[in-house]
């Protein structure tokens, strides 16, 4: 072959060129000899670099994510990510991002762009939270990967297209709009992504199967029933956003992990219990007032009445967290027994109410306080309240004749 | 791998084939080309799904050996800050790479301004590494990632002027590193001829 038929006559400067050029080149082969497989194919458990927000300290910690099947796309056994994504029939359209990353001499896996690093905050905190639920009840395990969306686009609306998450029942997703604030990004603020999923297992436990009950209910006449059936609705709307302001507690145990990404909103969310807050809850006349407003002036009066679930919401959310202190304090088990044993609570709760739901009537009307009185039972609730306990329970009850309460707890 | 295998297996049935081939010979027999910072845009995969057109910064030396065998160096570079709030990341990509090609094809244009044109099939090896460095709020750190190998096949075109050179080339490379494995390339650098 004429290429390799090369004049070797060579001067000696130009024989140390040729010498140092394949010395260089074997030096490249060999040093850098090192098995192809890409990078992104890794599976299994991976170690990544995440930043670790709302949580008690901030931080930039390495995490393990779990039954990674594609890395590329930040895809598992515990998520699914979609970008931009639509709405299908109980689940997202469209395609997965496609991540970028470094991998250090240590096998860690560093995000290279801010999506990458939103996809792998979100699949550790998620693949937590469902091992938690699992914890709580084997009911609560899912067969198929949680669906989240990223970059979504939510149109005609200024409020909830930035700057916000949300979980959508319909196609079982947790959806997360542009970040355009100057704080921490929502998608990797552990406390709003806990509180986001608390959104499913309240779905998927109470409010799925009452939103059916309703909607069978309203086809009913009757100004009486639709105003029996928006109250229980806002009501239920309240327990949701404050059960899940606690789940976001319950998972950093940081009272005030919204500020992080929402300063606007975090004060009036924030999970600490003022003295002089104590028993202070939206009352039956308080949340039956509004819904009448809301008839009166709103096209819409359950979007009308969005911003209001909060304030029901609000005060259970610092309940739990202030019961769950004290019976670590009191009971002496500590903190992760109380919360999971208040977690197990707020699960019998949402079943005890879902089954409660499912044979109403447009007449029936749940009460102000119903997840109080139920907590302030112990033969239902499944805790017991020592004395003292009992007295801060009793002080959020309004409707339960007081002799009834903290029976058969460690009260008598 | 089996694509780059049978893409050099294709360069060196190319190189072998022309240097048969009959043609007009340069007057200087050795050269070193110093080309200026050059352009080069690689299409990668981006996470919103589409594949983008990243512009990295182009560094080159190369040698011109006998008149046909070709020597060179690069290194190419690019950075990339990408932020939400108070998290940022920089990440900065890397490549060494060394070359060595072929002159297939040299043509006379224009004799009074000794305008040539050059055809040269080229091979390359090399090593990237990329660092990214992670910012939330004050809290800082940088890694650093693994050395990974390089390898490409391509095509140069050189216009030379003179001692000037204008180098348009495309080339196609794949390390393990790339999103996706396989990338081509395109880039274009000015440069300079001295005559050794």
């Amino acid at each position: 072959m004429a290429f390799f038929n090369l004049n070797l006559n060579l001067k000696l400067s130009h024989k140390i060129l040729l010498m140092a050029s394949i010395y260089i080149l074997s030096l490249l082969i060999f040093s850098s000899c090192q098995p192809q497989t890409p990078i992104s194919e890794a599976k299994g458990d991976v170690k990544v670099l995440i930043p670790i927000v709302g949580s008690d300290s901030e931080k930039l910690t390495e995490v393990t994510l779990k039954n990674i099947q594609d890395l590329k796309e930040v895809s598992g056994s515990y998520v699914q990510f979609y970008y931009t994504p639509g709405a299908g029939e109980k689940k997202l359209t469209g395609g997965a991002p496609q991540a970028r990353f470094i991998r250090t001499e240590k096998g860690v896996h560093v995000p290279a762009d801010i999506t990458t690093q939103q996809m792998f905050t979100i699949y550790y905190h998620i693949q937590n939270l469902q091992d938690l639920s699992v914890e709580i009840s084997s009911d609560l395990k899912t067969n198929s990967p949680f669906q989240v969306g990223l970059n979504t686009k939510v149109s005609g609306n200024d409020s909830t297209g930035h700057n916000n998450a949300f979980y959508d029942g319909e196609s079982d997703a947790l959806l997360f709009v542009p970040y355009s604030l100057n704080s921490a990004p929502i998608a990797v603020n552990a406390g709003i992504i806990a509180h986001e999923y608390f959104h499913s297992i309240f779905y998927r436990l109470l409010y799925r199967n009452y939103l059916a009950r309703q909607k069978v209910l309203s086809q009913q006449a009757g100004a009486e029933a639709r105003n029996n059936l928006l109250f229980n609705e806002t009501y239920i709307r309240g327990l949701n956003e404050g059960f899940a302001d606690y789940w976001g507690w319950v998972y950093t145990t940081n009272t005030d992990y919204i500020t992080a990404s929402l300063p606007e909103y975090g004060e009036d969310r924030k999970m600490t219990l003022e003295p002089d807050k104590v028993g202070v809850i939206e009352t039956q006349s308080d949340i039956e007032n509004r819904v009448s407003e809301a008839q009166s002036l709103a096209f819409n009066p359950t979007e009308f009445l969005t911003g209001y679930t909060y304030k029901i919401g609000t005060p259970h959310a610092r309940f739990l967290k202030d019961l769950t202190v004290r019976l670590s304090r009191d009971n002496q088990t500590g903190l992760a027994a109380a919360k999971m044993e208040m977690a197990r609570l707020l699960y019998r709760y949402l079943v005890n109410v879902s089954i409660q739901t499912a044979t109403f009537e447009s007449v029936d009307k749940l009460t102000a306080d119903h997840f109080f009185q139920y907590v302030a039972q112990p033969e239902k609730s499944g805790l017991a309240l020592n004395p003292g306990q009992c007295d801060f329970v009793k002080q959020y009850v309004r409707t339960a004749d007081e002799l009834t309460l903290c029976t058969g707890s460690s009260n008598e | 791998m089996n694509k780059i295998f049978y893409i050099f297996i294709i360069f060196f049935s190319l190189s072998n084939h022309a240097a048969s081939l009959e043609q007009q010979k340069p007057a200087v027999k050795h050269e070193i080309h110093i080309f200026i910072p050059g352009l080069q845009y690689r299409y990668e995969n981006d996470p919103d799904q589409s594949i983008k057109n990243r512009r990295y910064d182009n560094y080159n030396l190369a040698g011109l050996i006998f008149q046909k065998y070709l020597v060179g160096l690069e290194f190419n570079e690019f950075e990339q800050t990408t932020s939400s709030g108070t998290l940022s990341l920089h990440a900065k990509f890397q490549e060494y790479n060394l070359y060595i090609g072929y002159n297939i094809y040299s043509t006379l244009l224009y004799e009074p301004y000794h305008i040539y044109v050059d055809l040269n099939p080229v091979a390359y090896i090399g090593q990237n590494r990329a660092t990214v460095e992670t910012k939330l709020n004050s809290i800082s750190q940088q890694s650093i990632g693994e050395n990974n190998l390089t390898l490409g096949v391509g095509l140069q075109s050189s216009l030379r002027i003179g001692f000037m050179i204008i180098q348009p080339e495309i080339r196609y490379m794949t390390s393990r590193s790339y999103e996706p494995t396989y990338v081509p390339v395109y880039g274009v650098r000015i440069g300079f001829r001295i005559g050794l």
